[in-house]
């Protein structure tokens, strides 16, 4: 395992390299089975360097469902490729651990993570098409996977690729081994592909923007088909989805994100209950929902999510938001207001999204 | 956001009648029986019988000037084919489609370039609908210009008064459509669409493409807009909660069809067709208190429109399916539900899946 690559193999984001996959020994401390801190994400592009997400810090537990909910482009994407050191080649963690089990994953030489990527954590991304190889069968692909991690033999693999194709929907999973991804409609490749991320049962899966690009009818069927797989298995998730309904659903813990900051973090039933940053708040009463009472009125946010966010100091919601003054203007702490309640915002507590609605 | 449009902007071109919405349950627009179907180009060396896609498959409502239809259903079940036959981009394959009580079909070209500037449409992708190497100014100058709706010496105000009405800044006119967001994008397309002076708007998926916090701003520019200048709306969507939003009366279409039409809240309430209440459950609430109900998920795929299923085009999905929708077609008839309201439903077991519903109702008595 501690086999150094031919340095042409290692490729690491972060530009470290470095083939340490034991980890440091700060790290220990660590009950979390993820944990993020500090994480800075920097993105090189023609317009200068932007920092995508700002030193973020959160944890994942055993068994617990992570939503991460925001808008585009506020880094929560960003957040789960840089977890698992996907980052496109401009963009580089500048600051940050990313502690799975207490092992930094960006400090793992390339082989280590590979050990990890795929087996313990996996990934469900959003467009199946643009994920799954076209040259090769539905069978080999998922097939693949197992026998990387967990099952050399490939009658036994596949004989696993099958049940799991079986379990996540496909109606002839036989039939569907041989088919290539072009002939599966949208909603089956989607399942082929999480068939692919827990064929390992991996510890952690992040679905990113999972079921957005599916009808309601079929991401319910799938959403409602990765829970029963993942309560069986006792999985931990990161559910990251600009949805806000199916946060309230699936979550346990939500993190809200805007402009590459965290600005509340709390407890599901607590965030819907008592939304305590007027960005949350206005998230909430901004989104239709098909219980609404007839004469409801939604309430707009004006303006839109900034563009170039690295350089705002302060409150990065505060020209779009209705409480604004100029103590805004200074940088803001994340402050626990309410038992496991967290928000970003000095007037947390004190203002309600009914108010700002005037 | 509310609009200080000078009162002579509003209604100036809407025919006279149209001074308060929905003044008179005058149907401003018939649909009836539209279909289309797409022929299918064969792959094979010795082709066989042609095969078709029907997109839409018999569709019929009426919309009531000054009010939003809405149109519902998941990808690929026509909704979006209905929206586009209706505005004249596609001509329907059979069927027809009365404006004011007079078939588009059959009209003269001037005629029609007339009726035109009455029908309008909103995309969903608003940069890809707005010509990129036009300035904001000619993207709705030039449609009144050729519509002879103003005259050239007025359109400088025009344009300044309907970027105000959609909330844009006075500058935006000198401007290229990729300096806006989306949201703001989206209101070019709505204020080209306002240019002409219409009385009916398609919209399809308008907000579709749009952030959650965009989302808002733009359903209240349309409805703000409804009541400044009476407008009717044909509101196509997949997202449920912008339709009961917008909608007065929603329409859910499977596979080609409508399944079920009433009023929005009696639809979202207490939908009639097992399909209807398959997708309204299927939507997930942004209230967690509520997670745990029961929910009615649905079987299986919407079959290819290619190969229609015999009967009941949904039987094959729904648990009260019986042998008579396996071979029978339903067909839209008058249902009254538990409180007491009107639906139309194209079903023969609404009362079997009514009672079922009566013991898992999922959006019953949630209020905010």
């Amino acid at each position: 395992m501690d086999v150094p690559l031919p340095t042409a193999c290692v490729q690491a984001p972060d530009g470290t390299a470095s083939p340490s996959d034991r980890g440091d020994g700060a790290s220990a401390s660590s009950k979390h089975l993820l944990e993020i801190r500090e994480l800075a994400v920097r993105f090189r592009s023609d317009f200068g360097d932007r920092t995508v997400t700002d030193h973020i810090s959160f944890h994942v537990d055993q068994g617990e469902t992570l939503g991460i909910v925001g808008e585009s482009g506020c880094g929560k994407s960003v957040t789960s490729l840089a977890i698992m050191r996907l980052l496109a080649r401009n963009g580089r963690v500048e600051h940050g651990q990313v502690l799975f089990d207490g092992k930094d994953l960006l400090k793992m030489s390339r082989t280590s993570l590979d050990e990890v990527r795929g087996r313990d954590i996996s990934m469900i991304f959003q467009d199946a098409l643009a994920s799954l190889d076209p040259v090769f069968t539905v069978g080999y692909q998922v097939t693949e996977a197992i026998r990387v991690h967990t099952e050399p033999d490939k009658q036994k693999a596949r004989a696993i690729a099958v049940d799991m194709l079986r379990r996540v929907g496909l109606p002839d999973a036989e039939a569907a081994m041989k088919k290539y991804p072009f002939a599966l409609s949208g909603g089956m490749r989607q399942r082929v592909m999480i068939a692919m991320a827990l064929s390992c049962s991996p510890r952690l899966v992040i679905a990113d923007e999972a079921t957005t690009a599916l009808d309601v009818t079929i991401q319910s069927q799938i959403m409602r088909m990765i829970e029963k797989i993942r309560v069986e298995n006792n999985m931990s998730m990161i559910l990251i989805t600009h949805d806000i309904g199916l946060i309230a659903e699936m979550s346990d813990r939500v993190i809200v994100m805007y402009a590459g900051q965290i600005v509340e973090e709390a407890d599901v039933f607590e965030l819907f209950r008592n939304p305590l940053h007027p960005y949350t708040q206005l998230l909430i009463a901004a989104t239709p929902g098909i219980t609404d009472s007839e004469d409801r009125k939604l309430v707009a946010i004006r303006g839109s999510v900034p563009e170039n966010y690295s350089d705002l100091t302060g409150c990065r919601f505060r020209d779009r938001c209705p409480f604004a003054t100029e103590a805004c203007a200074a940088p803001q702490a994340m402050r626990e207001i309410r038992p496991g309640h967290f928000a970003k915002c000095r007037l947390a507590g004190t203002v309600t999204g009914k108010e700002g609605a005037k | 956001m509310n609009s200080t449009l000078p009162s002579d902007m509003r209604n100036t071109a809407a025919g006279g009648t149209a001074g308060e919405a929905g003044s008179a349950e005058e149907i401003l627009l018939s649909v009836k029986d539209i279909r289309k179907y797409y022929p299918v180009t064969s792959s094979s060396l010795f082709p066989g019988r042609r095969k078709q896609v029907h997109a839409v498959d018999g569709v019929s409502f009426d919309i009531r000037r000054g009010e939003t239809l809405g149109l519902v259903g998941e990808s690929g079940c026509g909704k979006s084919t209905v929206g586009r036959q209706v505005v004249g981009i596609e001509q329907p394959t059979s069927g027809e489609i009365l404006f004011e009580g007079k078939p588009l079909s059959g009209m003269k070209d001037r005629e029609m370039r007339r009726i035109r500037t009455r029908l309008q449409m909103i995309f969903q992708d608003p940069y890809a609908a707005l010509n990129p190497r036009k300035r904001v100014y000619d993207i709705l100058a030039d449609p009144m210009l050729y519509h002879h709706v103003a005259a050239r010496s007025d359109i400088d105000a025009r344009v300044g008064q309907l970027l105000d009405e959609v909330g844009l800044p006075k500058n935006a006119k000198d401007r290229y459509p990729h300096e806006f967001s989306g949201g703001q994008r989206q209101r070019i397309t709505i204020a080209r669409a306002l240019s002409l002076e219409p009385q009916i708007i398609v919209c399809d998926e308008p907000v579709s493409a749009l952030d959650n916090s965009i989302q808002a701003q733009i359903l209240n520019l349309l409805k703000e807009l409804q009541e400044d200048r009476g407008l009717t709306y044909l509101f196509i969507a997949h997202g449920l909660g912008a339709v009961h939003y917008v909608s007065r009366r929603v329409a859910v279409m499977y596979l080609g069809v409508i399944v079920e039409v009433a009023d929005s809240e009696d639809v979202f309430r207490r939908p009639l067709h097992p399909y209807s209440r398959m997708l309204i459950s299927a939507v997930p609430v942004p209230d967690p208190s509520i997670r745990d109900r029961k929910v009615l998920v649905p079987q299986g795929e919407v079959p290819s429109a290619i190969d229609i299923p015999q009967g009941c085009r949904f039987h094959d999905r729904c648990p009260f399916a019986t042998d008579r929708c396996r071979s029978e077609v339903p067909v839209l008839s008058s249902y009254t539900d538990s409180a007491g309201k009107t639906h139309e439903v194209a079903c023969f077991n609404v009362a079997a899946a009514a009672a079922d519903a009566a013991t898992a109702s999922v959006a019953e008595g949630k209020e905010h």
